[in-house]
């Protein structure tokens, strides 16, 4: 019951968001890029929910909108991640030889860098867009993906469930896929909540270097980083975005532990 | 339930929180040391090399130079004693007696001959050669006499003396600056590129030694962490480097000293005249209407900046202030778009009459600044495509040419030579400053004859009539005079500032007050 209020809540969460993303141009009571200097950093009140920003701009329209940004990067990056993560990381562990040592040398070239970092090189050289920003995170973000599922399936390998798939002839696809994966959804998710944390804060780091998204499109992450210099006098510019990306992580990681918790049932 | 949802909250503040945590760094800084909080990195501090302000600026502690401007921008004796033009192409310049550098060794006239015969050595690449190149022989007459003969009159000669000087047999200091020997009020004790300098007290300065021990500079590039060590006590002066908008509350959570002056710093959009576009005049006047600079100063800047007309301030000898302006009228600037012949495609609709691009820094205020640009413009049907880039790759691309419009400033204008550099149709890059490739004949004729004639009045009236035709023709639109804002440590005593932001007078300040170990 206790894990099933707490899966139910953290869908509760997501779905409201994912609705507020999707409803965005109904729910926000104003234009969210629209300017008006004399109204600058106004605090919450009747007019404006959530106050204003430095550009006058109402912050809970922003909020809305960013959310659309927000969680499309946050849920394209780990989804494109993941999906190579898997596969290269199956592969890896799966075979072992030179493909492993393939793989992960490579996996060692690119963390040898500052994530970060490969990502400014990446969007710098690309030029500034969203489309550029969730491959930039993806060039890095699947390697955390492939490290967990080679070290899973490295163990899963031994276990005489899939002794037995071979021996009754399965092929190593079918194994992997059939056999393997399921058994790694747990730390797959758990994995996948942080990285969409980290996707949606790294789209704000990169925005705010004016790689990302360009103002004054609003997204969460440029939201907080904006409003930072104004911690002390206005802090609503940074509680909003803040709480929408804290209450992402939180739908994110009451969903994980929901899913984990059914798939362990399961599979007792 | 309320024990694992605890745990959910604590981790999503665990993510949100450590990246600004570890911004609050506890740096030690040595007992009686002033610390300056800087907002980025100065690049060179050689004086051969020195461009970017804070590299001047600390440098200007470190070195000193044959003449140096004072508060009022009027050049005063440093290490010349005194100087003389004996004609309008040779100057002579009688040094100071007893002046040591940092290593003991006695400055005399051979190390003014190495330090600018280095500059002017193609090999060296300094960026102070060009506007040195009118020099043609720097000879010694005596030990602390040295003579300077140029190729044709040159008016702003006596600017190019600010340059500092370092020792015979200085080599162009390439990797890491730790051995740069000056005579100036402080030593060169550490420089850590990207985070910090600090300078040491030159005990033996000729002026006599400066009361504080000695200055760390201290890079901290996020304004909300400045005014936090601040609050701390970790950082005892910011000069331009603090958000408008927290000046309040520094004054009323800090017993901070603040300063508010009028300052020369020019800040500006600079247009590409290579554009389709922006090279019709009509154009340029139009944005200027259409940019409400009144309203950014008013509320983004609070105050901090007053209207600009043209790159020289109300302060300078050469100020012309009967030239065109262009107040805040966008009818007018929708009816100029009208007469250069890009008509609204659709009334009130968003279509726009066409696109410009507009690059900036990264820096919070800047991006700001853009947007509400952005704004200006789209009401009266031009589409700005906003870019901000780190600073790095922003200069680069402003020094190539590769932009439509961008915005800057100038900092330390002093002879008015500078319209030379920014609008003579030889100053093309790399050869100067014209980036976006202004061509007058009419400008270049007046600008080559106001460098020639070494006459005051007929000097500021050549300058009046260039101030005009720029003002006309706008490959500037001017933007605002910044005002300089320093908040510093109240027991802080004798800094005087200066207005294009020099720090040389923190050689005579002190503590009134003995500063508590941080």
């Amino acid at each position: 019951m206790e894990g099933k209020s707490l899966f139910a809540t953290g869908l509760i969460i997501l779905l409201l968001l994912a609705g507020a993303a999707a409803f965005a141009p109904l729910l926000a009571p104003h234009n969210p890029t629209e300017q008006n200097l004399e109204k600058d950093l106004f605090p919450p009140s009747r007019a404006h929910l959530f106050g204003t920003d430095k550009l006058g701009r109402d912050i809970l329209g922003r909020v809305l909108y960013g959310a659309r940004i927000s969680l499309l990067v946050g849920l394209s990056t780990v989804a494109i991640s993941c999906f190579l993560g898997v596969v290269l990381g199956s592969l890896s562990g799966y075979f072992g030889g030179w493909t492993d040592h393939l793989i992960m040398r490579l996996i060692d070239v690119l963390l040898a860098f500052p994530g970060i970092l490969l990502a400014i090189a990446f969007t710098a050289v690309l030029g500034p867009s969203l489309r550029h920003v969730v491959l930039a995170l993806c060039l890095i973000g699947w390697t955390g993906y492939a490290r967990l599922v080679r070290g899973e399936i490295l163990a899963l390998r031994e276990r005489e469930f899939v002794h037995a798939a071979e021996a009754l002839g399965g092929t190593p696809a079918r194994i992997v896929c059939r056999h393997m994966v399921p058994n790694l959804l747990q730390p797959l998710l758990i994995q996948a909540t942080f990285g969409m944390a980290g996707a949606i804060l790294a789209e704000g780091s990169l925005s705010f270097l004016g790689l990302g998204v360009q103002p004054p499109t609003p997204s969460w992450g440029a939201m907080l980083s904006e409003g930072r210099q104004f911690l002390l006098v206005a802090p609503h510019l940074t509680a909003f975005p803040g709480l929408a990306i804290m209450l992402t992580i939180l739908g994110l990681n009451l969903v994980g532990d929901g899913l984990r918790d059914r798939l362990e049932k399961r599979g007792k | 339930m309320v024990k694992k949802s605890k745990q959910y909250i604590l981790r999503a503040f665990v993510c949100l929180w450590i990246p600004l945590a570890g911004c609050l760094s506890q740096p030690q800084t040595p007992p009686g040391y002033l610390v300056v909080g800087l907002e980025s990195s100065p690049g060179r501090l050689d004086p051969r090399y020195a461009t970017d302000a804070n590299s001047v600026r600390i440098g200007a502690l470190v070195f000193n130079s044959l003449v140096r401007a004072d508060e009022n921008s009027r050049l005063q004796p440093d290490l010349a004693e005194r100087w003389e033009a004996v004609d309008e192409r040779t100057y002579l310049f009688h040094l100071r007696n007893g002046v040591t550098f940092h290593n003991g060794k006695p400055l005399t006239a051979a190390d003014v001959k190495y330090t600018y015969d280095s500059v002017l050595d193609p090999a060296t690449r300094s960026p102070k050669r060009g506007p040195l190149q009118t020099v043609e022989a720097v000879e010694i007459l005596g030990r602390y006499l040295i003579r300077f003969r140029l190729t044709a009159p040159h008016a702003p000669f006596l600017e190019n003396a600010t340059l500092g000087i370092v020792p015979v047999g200085s080599p162009p200091v390439r990797g890491l600056e730790v051995n740069l020997i000056g005579s100036g009020p402080f030593t060169l004790e550490e420089h850590v590129p990207g985070e910090k300098v600090v300078l040491k007290s030159n005990p033996v300065y000729w002026e006599g030694p400066p009361q504080i021990a000695g200055i760390v500079f201290r890079v901290i590039p996020d304004a909300i962490v400045r005014v936090l060590e601040f609050k701390k006590g970790t950082v005892d002066f910011v000069q331009n480097d603090i958000e408008p908008d927290m000046l309040p509350w520094l004054e009323s959570h800090t017993d901070a000293a603040v300063k508010i002056d009028q300052g020369t710093t020019f800040q500006y959009i600079g247009t590409n005249l290579d554009h389709p576009v922006l090279r019709l005049r009509e154009v340029r006047q139009a944005i200027a209407h259409a940019v409400d600079r009144e309203a950014v100063i008013r509320h983004l800047l609070k105050g901090l900046g007053t209207g600009a007309t043209g790159l020289l301030s109300p302060a300078h000898w050469a100020y012309e202030p009967r030239v065109p302006q262009y107040r805040f009228d966008p009818e007018q600037a929708k009816r100029l778009l009208d007469q250069a012949g890009f008509p609204d495609p659709d009334g009130d609709g968003p279509l726009p009459r066409f696109t410009l691009s507009y690059k900036t820094t990264t820096l919070d205020l800047r991006r700001r600044i853009a947007e509400a640009f952005k704004e200006h413009l789209r009401r009266v049907g031009i589409e700005l495509e906003v870019r901000t880039y780190e600073w790095g790759t922003f200069y680069e691309d402003i020094k190539k040419g590769n932009f439509h419009l961008y915005s800057l400033a100038w900092v330390g204008v002093t002879d008015p030579d500078i319209y030379y550099n920014l609008f003579h149709s030889d100053s093309f890059p790399p050869n100067g400053d014209n980036r976006g490739r202004y061509r007058n004949r009419e400008t270049d004729a007046l600008l080559e004859r106001g460098r020639r004639s070494l006459v005051s009045a007929e000097r500021k009236r050549i300058y009046s009539q260039v101030q005009h035709i720029l003002a006309r023709d706008l490959p500037y639109i001017p933007l605002w005079w910044t005002k300089n804002v320093v908040v510093m440590n109240p027991t802080i005593r004798g800094f005087i500032p200066y207005p294009d932001g020099e720090l040389i007078s923190l050689k005579k300040a002190s503590f009134s007050a003995a500063k508590p170990p941080v």
